[in-house]
């Protein structure tokens, strides 16, 4: 039996995920905040590699969990913190961020091409240049994102045993590439299911407005490994939400809307295969959401209440053949151009 | 440190012949740089093989600091005779100490350890005295530099090879597995095991580790030779790099046609075993056919051994 001790700070006890046995061959692991996991690697690898000195300013351009992930370390670890963001923001987490000791800057306008994700990284420039000895952790290009994954796949070794597939919603990549990456030194076959949202470009469906948050993405991050991935998804919004509305009834599990995403697909999957283990990736808590995919007015002004999820998604061969809802397609490993049969952005 | 009551009950006794057998292990079956609350550590989990040991005989001289040690090359052997009697504070004994080893030497096997811990353990019971693990381990490491953990038998830890003691008990013992054995490179010249620089990981390695402790754990839980297989494999391709096994993709074929539970390979030396589950049904058939792909690729010298029995035959 292992010594209990108290933990030297909040990171170390939130870190890792609890990892809960939904099904026969289903596991869900909870993570508090995912985020934490690449932020902590990020900033300590920098540390390390002297990038970043006592005190100095850390930057980002994020509206997500990240932000919160990176407000708590440096809070902890005596950094300064401006996290760069546009109107989208959610007020509470804001707050929340500020609380941390850290600056929240609002770019008010849109640039003319590439809308508010330009205009951000347009300020985070400016800002890291007119501080010198600043670091930017760049999720979406620094593969100390994917690779800050490795004490995720211990947890997952030490708890589950034999992996055969590891189902996750797909953002920035780090979780899902780099988690795939550490597992399939053991298990070579490990299938990898990567959730996505409509409207999101990440696998190549054209850009639209997303109501469902914390996945997909108008750009291609190039930590976006698209070889990593046996097969995609996209969820809709609605069915994200009641997924994790049953998520919580089902397993008292209180988590984000791309949990609800990945539940939901990770269901589906474990009982099509019944003889296969199955990983579901949860990264954030319920509470941020209260308002809204646990609040059922919320859902019907928005019209995205649902009574019933689909019994399965519907095949396509191209991405673009994914509309209004739950589709997949059999990705097989390929990359981007073979499997959309364009350029990234053509 | 031993205290005084030892010391004086030692003073007073008969001094009498001592005896100490030990066995070797099969090379690694996980090896690398670790991390632990941000201290860095080299450890190793290496697997017990009771078919070849050491067996020592220590023949102690009242009135004498000097030890003779036969066969006279052995000096670790010789040094670690001396740290036990130095460490049980006994100043004026010396005396004969006589080594008997089946173990093949640069092969990795640990012959080098198993002398060391057989000679301890001869010292201590010619003084009539009875080691703990821990001790023997701190004693072996300081004879030799780095040592193993065939101390602890068939019990599964992750060893710290250089500083002589257990980072982590996984747990519990190691499954009952039968191993096919041999040496991948029987042409060649060897390992010197203790020549062998240490590996230097990086950063990517050590991260790229963590996944398989876990999975070292989960195995002894589970009592799977199969995850045991899964991890040893893992470790070996990333020693690739400091020490290519030869023939690792011929071999790493035969595992997968026979559907073995995995192979293991020392990560400083050259041997190389097959791992077999021994509750399998199917196992005599597959370590039957494993043998005839074994010659085909020319290793016709094959050993065999299970990790659940570990008494060290008589008649070494």
């Amino acid at each position: 039996m292992k010594n209990r001790l108290a933990y030297d700070n909040i990171i170390d006890f939130v870190e890792l995920p609890k990892i809960i046995k939904l099904d026969d061959n289903l596991y869900g692991s909870a993570f508090f905040l995912m985020k934490l996991m690449p932020a902590r690697f990020i900033l300590e690898r920098a540390e390390r590699e002297g990038i970043l000195k006592p005190g100095s300013l850390v930057a980002e351009t994020t509206s997500g969990t990240f932000g919160l992930a990176l407000a708590m370390l440096c809070s902890l670890k005596s950094y300064k913190f401006i996290m760069v963001t546009d109107p989208v923001v959610d007020d509470a987490l804001k707050r929340r961020i500020e609380d941390l000791g850290a600056v929240v800057e609002i770019v008010q306008k849109p640039a003319d091409i590439g809308g508010y994700q330009r205009s951000r990284l347009d300020k985070l420039v400016e800002i890291l240049k007119k501080n010198s000895g600043s670091f930017c952790p760049s999720q979406y290009e620094n593969t100390n994102n994917p690779a800050g994954y490795s004490k995720f796949a211990e947890i997952l070794t030490e708890s589950v045993g034999h992996i055969d597939c590891l189902v996750g919603t797909v953002g920035s990549g780090g979780s899902v590439c780099g988690t795939s990456k550490y597992l399939r030194q053991l298990f070579p076959d490990l299938h990898v299911v990567g959730v996505d949202t409509l409207g999101s470009v990440i696998f190549g469906q054209p850009d639209q407005k997303r109501l469902l948050r914390g996945l997909g993405n108008s750009l291609w991050p190039d930590n976006v490994d698209h070889t990593v991935f046996n097969e995609v998804h996209w969820v809709s919004a609605a069915e994200a939400f009641l997924a994790t509305r049953m998520l919580h009834r089902k397993h008292a599990l209180f988590m984000g809307g791309t949990s609800g995403a990945a539940y939901m697909v990770a269901k589906w999957w474990a009982e099509k295969n019944p003889c296969k283990i199955v990983v579901c990736i949860f990264p954030d808590e319920g509470y941020r959401y209260q308002d809204t995919i646990y609040n059922d007015r919320w859902l019907e002004e928005n019209n995205v209440k649902l009574d019933k999820l689909p019994n399965n998604p519907i095949e396509v061969k191209n991405p673009i053949d994914a509309k209004a809802q739950w589709s997949c397609i059999g990705w097989n490993r390929r990359d981007y151009e073979n499997v959309v049969g364009k350029h990234k952005g053509t | 440190m031993v205290d005084s009551i030892i010391c004086n009950s030692i003073k007073n006794l008969e001094l009498k012949e001592g005896r100490g057998t030990a066995i070797a292990h099969h090379g690694e079956i996980l090896q690398g740089m670790f991390e632990d609350a941000g201290k860095l550590f080299r450890g190793s989990v290496t697997l017990p093989c009771h078919i070849f040991g050491s067996q020592a005989s220590f023949f102690p001289k009242k009135n004498s600091s000097k030890i003779v040690v036969d066969p006279e090359w052995k000096i670790k052997s010789k040094k670690a005779a001396e740290l036990t009697l130095k460490s049980l504070g006994v100043e004026d004994i010396g005396g004969r100490l006589m080594i008997k080893s089946n173990t093949p030497l640069r092969l990795g096997l640990g012959s080098s350890t198993s002398d060391v811990n057989a000679s301890i353990l001869s010292v201590a019971n010619s003084l009539g005295v009875v080691l703990s693990p821990v001790t023997i381990a701190s004693i072996a490491v300081k004879a030799e530099i780095a040592t193993d953990a065939i101390i602890f038998g068939e019990r599964a830890v992750l060893f710290g090879h250089r500083d002589g003691k257990v980072f982590e008990d996984l747990g519990g013992n190691f499954p009952p597995m039968e191993v096919l054995g041999f040496n991948s490179d029987p042409d060649g010249e060897g390992v010197d095991t203790l020549a062998f620089p240490p590996a230097e990981y990086s950063w990517q390695e050590i991260e790229m580790l963590r996944p398989l402790v876990g999975l070292m754990r989960r195995a002894i839980y589970e009592q799977n030779p199969k995850l045991i297989g899964r991890v040893s494999i893992a470790s070996t391709e990333i020693n690739q790099r400091f020490l290519p096994t030869k023939n690792f993709d011929s071999i790493k074929n035969i595992v997968r046609k026979v559907n073995a539970a995995g192979l293991q390979a020392s990560h400083s030396g050259i041997v190389v075993g097959i791992i077999f589950d021994s509750n399998d049904v199917d196992k005599e058939q597959k370590i039957h056919r494993s043998l005839s792909l074994l010659k085909d690729i020319g290793y016709d010298n094959v050993w065999r051994f299970r990790t659940d029995k570990l008494h060290l035959e008589a008649g070494l």
